[in-house]
This record gives C-alpha cells, structure tokens and sequence, in this order.
C-alpha cells in the first residue's frame, strides 16, 4: 500500500512538474530576467514597483472600478443564480448554462453594442423628460465591463445555488419561513461560489485596459501598455505590474478560500427533487430585476449582431473568406482545452491534499492569471525560439500554449473545489490497483470527474478562442486565428463583417454548451 | 486497459486526443527554408495581404505573414522582433510607419540591404546605413463628418483645433502614446520644442478634447456623428470616404508657407539573421519598387510617393511639416514619457 501510495505522488510530482514547466515557466523567466535586470545596473527600475501620485490615484480607480464590477456581479448572481438552478423547464435546462455563452463574445463588441443602446435610448429620452444617459465616464464603463464579464459571476453563482444540499434546505423549511431558510441556509452555502464569480470578475476588470480607454478612462494596465510600448522593455512592465499582482493575488485568495468554503458544503443526494423556495414580494422584485437585466445582457449583444450583420450575405461572407482562421482556431482552442485536461488536475490535487506550504505553492500555481498576456507571449517566445524547439516554435502549438499558461490555472481553481469534495480513500483504492497513472486516469478519474473536466474544457475552450494579445505574439507565421481577423476588420470599419464572425463564434460556443450539457444529462442519467 | 475496450467514453476521448494533437501537427506543417520569406507587417491587412499575393504569384516564393492589430497597442510584432532576435523567425519588416523601425534598428534586429529598386527614391527616406528605406506616405490628416459641421466652419490648422467652434468634446484623438499619433506626437515636439509640444497637447486635454483608443476609433466615432472632426492617419479616413460615409478628409496647414501636415512613409528592412536571404531581398525589391508604390497610392493606403512622379500619377500636393526623421525619432521616448503623464491620469 505504501509503495503504491509512494508511486502516486511521484506520478502526482511529475504531473506537478509538467504544469510548472508548461504553464508557469514563462512567469518565471520574467522573473529570473527581472533579477537578472535589477543587478545589472537597472536597480532604480524597482522603484516602479511603488505607484506614487498618478499612478497611485490610477491604481485606486482601477482598483475601485473592478471592484464595483465584481460587486456588480455577485449582486446579480446572488439574485439571478438562485432563480436560474429552480429554473425546470424542458427547454430551460439548456438555455440557463446559455449565460454562459456570452462571454465569449469580445468585450469590445460588447462595448461597441452598450454604446449603440445608450445611443439609441438617448435619442429617445432626447424627446421626452427622461434623462439622457453618458456616453463616456465612469459609469458606461462600469455598466460594459459589468455586462461583459457577468456570465462568469451569474455561471458561478448558478453552480453554486446547485451544489447547495436540498435536503437541508427541506430540513429548514420544516421549522422556519422559506426566506429564513434561504438567509440562514442556502445563501450561506452558495455565498462562496458567488465570491469566487466576483473575484473573477475582479481580476479580469482589474487586467482590462480597452473598454475604459474606449470610454475615456484612464487605468493603471494602460500605464503598464503605454510604459511597454516606450521602453519596449518587458521587465519594466514587469514592475510596474507588481501592484496589480499582489491586488490580484488577494483576490485569487478570497477565491481560493471560497472555493475551500464551498467544498466543505455537503454533497448533494442525487434523488432529492427540490421544492421552489417561496421569496417576499420585495425579493421576488429584485430577482426579477436581475433576471431582466439579464435578458438584456444577452439580447443587447446579440440583437446588435444580428441587426448590423444585415443580411445572410454579409453572415455568409465573411465565414467563407475566414475558412482558414476558423480551423485555426477551433484546432487552437481544442487544443489548449485538451492540455487542460491533462493539466488543471495536478495543482488543484496537490494543494487540495493539504501541507504546510500551501500558502507559497498557492500564489506561485495561480501566478500566470496575474501576468499582463503580452508579458506571456514574450516569455514564451524566450522559452521556446530556440534551435533544439523551434520546430514546436513554429507550429499552432504556440498559441495552444498562450491560451493554456493563460487559462488552465483559473480551471485548476475550478478543479480544486470538486477534489475537496471528493473522498480521497476512493483514489487512493484505485491507485493500490492501478497498471500505471493513464490507467487510472482514464478508469477511474475521468469517470468520476468527466462532467468536471468537460466544463474546465468548456471553458479554456472559449477563453482561448477569443485571446488576442498572447496570441498575437506567438502565432506561427502564415497562420491567424478568428479573433485577430476580427479585429482587423473592426480597425477597417467592416462592421457588418465583424458581426457576423462574431456571431459564428456564438454559434460555435452554443454548440459546444449544449454538447457539453447534454453529455452531463446523460452521464446524470447512467449514474 | 480493460477500460479502453469496453467503455465508448474512454475511445471517444482517445480518438479526440488523437485527432487534435495530428491537426496540430499537420496544420502546422511549413515547407523547409527556400522559396519561402517570411514577412511581419503592422501594414492593415487588407492592404497587404494582396501585394503578398501578387508577390508570391510572380516571384513563386512562397510568403508566410505575420500581421499586426491596432489593438495590440504597439506590443506586439515590435516587441515579438525584439524577443526574437536571438534567433530570428522573420525576413522583412514593412512597417507603416518609420519611428518603430529606427527602434529596432538601434536593437540590433535589422541588417543593411539597399534595394537597388529603390535607387530613385531620394536619400532624405533611406537610412543612412541603409538598414531601412522608406517609400510611400500617409499623411495625418482631420477627418469631418459633413452632416455637422459646414466647409467654411472647417480650422485649416491644429493648431485652431479648439477654437473653430466645435465644443472640444465633439474632437477627437487617438492616445499620442501609440502608433502613428505617438509619432505625429513628436513630430510636433520636434516643431514646436518640448515645451511647445507639451503645451499644445496640455490645451488639447484641458479642454476636453476626447481621447480614444485609436486612429480607426476616431474615424468610427466621426462616422456614427459622435464626433464632429478628429485627427487620424489618410488611410483610415479613406476608407471612409470610399464607402460613401459623408466624411471629408482636410490637410491642415497648407497655406503657403503655412506649418504644414506630417507625412509618415512606410518602411522596409530586413532582419539580421533571417534563414531566408535571397527570398527577403527580392521581396524588399518588389516592396520598394514604383510599380508598387504607385498601386498603393491607387489603394489609398498612402496619399504621396516619395520618389520623382511621372505626369500620370495623381497624388496630393501637400505641404509637409519641416522636421527630420532624426529629430522626430529623437523625441519619440520623452513625448511619450510626457504624454503619459498628461492624457493617462
């Protein structure tokens, strides 16, 4: 038993070593070079690291505009999540994991589609005694990033209202008000599903530089571009960066913890059919306000499409001439999905196992989610343009990298929460009659945890088709990928094109969702 | 393996395993070195990519590009060059503009190669260690919406920007800190002096004038009537006027003897280092070749030729801004330092 046991965690240290040589060494070389600057003369550099005045008063806006996203957020999921898991219709069993969806269409399209709608209300208001809405400011930023990124509070949040034991909640119900219970019960439970959507939220806002700018605000990762794009240095955008790394690494803890929250929450018997809470009139407002508001953050970007896209002409078009992005990029987004099944698995099981040195190995997993992309991309191209690599340096295995140092450390977060839930005497049976780690990887963990690595697939899936600023540095000469072609032809005023492609990539997502959601139904039904 | 044989699950994922890592290998399949020359270029795609073509249907070598976005905000193909110089992936650089590639000639990317096509194309636009030479050039121009503002109301000079009686909130830029208008930045520096310089932009964001995200945003945004006018490059207003948008493009400060507008040329070079020498010679030779500089002209990706024009060729008349490329490039870094500090607050 020992030495099987002994022999799963050398498999679970060379996986481990795999993850740190694949996905976390461009972080590192930045890191050694950063070193490697500072005691080569450039030692005032680190003085960057420090915002003082303007970029201290950049740095607090940034701060306190991602954070009212995330808050944005965790409201929204708060309200519509619950509403959505008692969501039991047929067709509505599908169209709740839709939200999700959304999110892969670029936050530019989602910028340029909130300003037509705020247009469009203005010149309505123009003529009566509403009032008009600003068009730049703060508010319109906060408003785009909030609809933007809410798939992934109000996709948390549902995941979270689903996972709460509905047993419990019955148990309650028995002794005080449905509404109680929901404060006292199932809010508890979910609330840390919703804090992790937030601080998603957070982290992506906080890194985001091109809705404000698009809307005249200023942030701190603009700094970091316009620093880069000065001193063409990237270890001065290192620098200058730290401060967003240590505000995201608080926040990746807050997500940490919530996801530690949520795996303590107990499992969920499979045949308990639940009763649909009742909420008070106030509540049931609320709800419905977010409900709509979601509708809106679903039909305003997708009506805006259909509506520019025009024609099945200018729908056609575009898809035809982009045949070969498209393959591209559906062979890029497989691919880094596929890297994610192999990988997001060892770091969430290593820290989910527990040891004193969580605290250093957590930061240190989750490192690249801190990284400006380009910062990525140029750690890659030092890793991999060399004579013995540069076979792989020419290939889509790039930007499959790109997308996997990028995303798989948020699905090893996701993971990380499903391992807790899991009993471990389980594993550490199968392993005793393992034939070797692929053996059990494929009988027993890919069974038990299929549904959980088909939605971290899911997921890299759609975050790596829509990178663009990795991507662009290490794409393979002769090759592009859908994203880049959009938005050249949003440079070239092809708006009707742009809509159209965008919307082949709401279609290619749609059908990846529902594939994955009908596979989960089936796997639910065989168990 | 008993589970391979018996579960469809576990052959499904196999066989997806499977097919994507042999896609990857097979789409990613490239021709060994020779009659092959490897271009990164931040000229629009639409502009380019035909020239390419034409490139590899009359050479037959075989063009893999690698193109830029807008968006990217400067860090990308520069920045990629610069990563890569160790062992360099590209051939040819044709950049859009010159001041980055000033830059990576003082990183050691480039090596000298002087095109014997552009041997007409006077010295003023040729690096004098012939690592780059220019061709072809875009001027910074003001782009009207004339549905909101009418000709006679219309500033001939920056510098009446804000005070031809537009509200300066319906006047656009692009941040001066990227692209072009980083360079049309300090061009203006180089003009007016530093303190000049500085105090011109100063005025422009003490009164509101709206700064967005790039040259293709004014054009957008002075297209939708958001914007009155706004300072971009030709070929984006171009665009515009050729799809029948009522925009006009004016030449500021063309009076006789007035200041002038920039005009930014295209560059070319090659990379020091690049597998394919032969291949990207003869591709710089087509690129800075009259026959191609007159098609770019007729594209509208540039509005002026550098070199003597025969009496058929149309192009503008344009009184340009008296600075060197030196001097501009000189004041590349400190303008944006600057700016940096007056626009991103």
């Amino acid at each position: 038993m020992r030495t099987y046991l002994s022999m799963d965690k050398i498999n679970n240290g060379a996986w481990l070593l795999i993850y740190l040589i694949f996905i976390i060494s461009p972080v590192f070389f930045l890191m050694v070079e950063t070193l490697n600057q500072l005691f080569s003369g450039n030692a005032e550099w680190l003085s960057l690291t420090l915002p003082t005045g303007r970029r201290l008063q950049l740095l607090a806006r940034s701060t306190g505009l991602a954070s009212l996203v995330a808050l944005g957020g965790g409201l929204l999921g708060l309200l519509a999540g619950n509403f959505l898991s008692n969501w039991r219709p047929r067709v509505g069993s599908y169209l709740k994991y839709m939200i999700l969806v959304l999110a892969v269409v670029p936050p530019y399209i989602h910028a340029l589609s909130w300003a037509s709608a705020f247009r469009f209300w203005n010149d309505f208001a123009g003529s009566t005694f509403l009032p008009e809405l600003p068009m730049y400011g703060l508010f319109i930023s906060w408003w785009v990033q909030f609809m933007a990124l809410a798939p992934f509070g109000v996709g948390m949040a549902l995941l979270g209202y689903e996972l709460v034991d509905k047993s419990l909640v019955d148990a309650g119900r028995v002794m005080k008000s449905d509404f109680k219970v929901f404060k006292k019960v199932v809010l508890p439970a979910a609330a840390p599903a919703i804090a992790a959507g937030s601080a998603f939220m957070f982290l992506i806002s906080l890194m985001d530089y091109s809705v404000p700018s698009l809307f005249q605000v200023s942030t701190y990762s603009l700094e970091i571009f316009a620093e880069y794009s000065a001193s063409y240095e990237p270890v001065r955008a290192f620098l200058l960066a730290f401060p967003l790394m240590i505000l995201m690494i608080l926040a990746a803890s807050v997500f940490q913890a919530a996801f530690r929250n949520m795996a303590m929450s107990p499992k969920q018997p499979r045949d308990v059919k639940p009763v649909p809470l009742s909420f008070p009139p106030w509540f049931l407002a609320l709800q419905t306000l977010a409900i709509v508001l979601i509708a809106f953050q679903v039909m305003v970007p997708v009506i805006s499409l259909v509506f520019v896209t025009g024609s099945f002409h200018n729908l056609v078009t575009p898809i035809m001439s982009s045949l070969r992005e498209i393959s591209s990029t559906l062979i890029v987004a497989s691919g880094a999905a596929l890297f994610s099944l192999f990988l997001v698995a060892a770091p969430a099981s290593h820290v989910s196992g527990g040891g004193k040195l969580n605290y250093i190995w957590w930061p240190v997993l989750i490192l690249p989610l801190t990284i400006p992309a380009p910062l990525i991309g140029i750690g890659l191209i030092h890793l991999w343009n060399h004579d013995l690599l540069v076979h792989f340096y020419r290939t889509l295995l790039m930007p499959v990298l790109a997308g996997a140092v990028r995303f798989v450390p948020f699905g090893a977060l996701i993971m990380l929460a499903r391992f807790k839930r899991v009993d471990t005497l389980l594993l550490n049976a199968a392993s005793v009659l393992q034939k070797n780690n692929l053996h059990t990887f494929l009988s027993v963990k890919l069974p038990m945890f299929g549904k959980d690595f088909l939605a971290v697939a899911g997921l890299i899936f759609v975050l790596t088709a829509g990178e663009l600023a990795a991507t662009l540095l290490v794409v393979p000469s002769g090759q592009s990928t859908l994203t880049i072609k959009i938005y050249n032809y949003m440079h070239y005023g092809e708006s009707a094109s742009v809509a159209g492609l965008s919307l082949l990539i709401l279609a290619i997502s749609l059908t990846m969702g529902i594939a994955i959601v009908r596979l989960l139904a089936r796997e639910r039904q065989r168990s | 393996m008993s589970y391979l044989k018996n579960n469809q699950d576990g052959k499904v994922f196999l066989i997806l395993v499977l097919l994507i890592l042999t896609s990857l290998m097979l789409f990613s399949c490239q021709p060994e070195d020779g009659g092959r020359v490897v271009v990164y270029t931040s000229v629009d795609q639409m502009f380019a990519e035909p020239i390419l073509e034409k490139f590899e249907e009359e050479s037959g070598i075989k063009v893999d590009a690698v193109y830029d976005v807008e968006a990217a905000k400067t860090t990308g193909l520069i920045n990629r060059l610069i990563a890569e110089k160790d062992n360099p992936q590209a051939d040819v650089f044709w950049n859009g503009e010159f001041a980055q590639t000033v830059v990576l000639k003082n990183q050691d990317v480039l090596t000298p190669y002087e095109s014997p096509e552009a041997a007409d194309i006077p010295d003023y636009y040729r690096d004098p260690d012939g690592t780059w030479t220019g061709f072809g050039g875009r001027a910074r121009i003001l782009i009207v919406n004339q549905e909101l503002i009418s000709p006679e109301d219309y500033p001939s000079s920056i510098f009446e920007l804000t005070k031809c009686g537009v509200p300066a909130d319906k006047i656009g830029i692009a941040y001066p800190l990227f692209g072009t208008t980083a360079t049309h930045a300090a061009a203006l520096y180089a003009a007016l002096g530093p303190d000049g310089g500085r105090a011109f932009f100063e005025e422009l964001q003490e009164k509101g004038v709206r700064v967005v995200d790039g040259n293709s945003v004014v054009k957008d945004m002075v297209v939708s009537g958001e914007l009155v006018m706004g300072l971009t490059d030709t070929d984006d207003a171009q665009l515009a006027v050729n799809k029948g948008e009522p925009v006009e493009i004016v030449f500021l400060d063309q009076e006789e003897g007035g200041f002038g507008t920039l005009s930014i040329p295209n560059s070319v070079a090659k990379i020091r280092g690049g597998a394919n020498v032969q291949e990207a010679r003869q591709l710089i030779d087509y690129l800075v070749s009259e026959e191609i500089e007159k098609e770019l002209l007729e594209v509208g990706w540039i509005d002026l030729m550098v070199r003597p024009m025969d009496e058929d060729t149309e192009t503008a008349e344009l009184i340009e801004m008296e600075v060197t490329f030196e001097e501009i490039f000189d004041y590349i870094e400190v303008a944006k330092e600057e700016l940096a500090e007056v626009f991103v607050r």
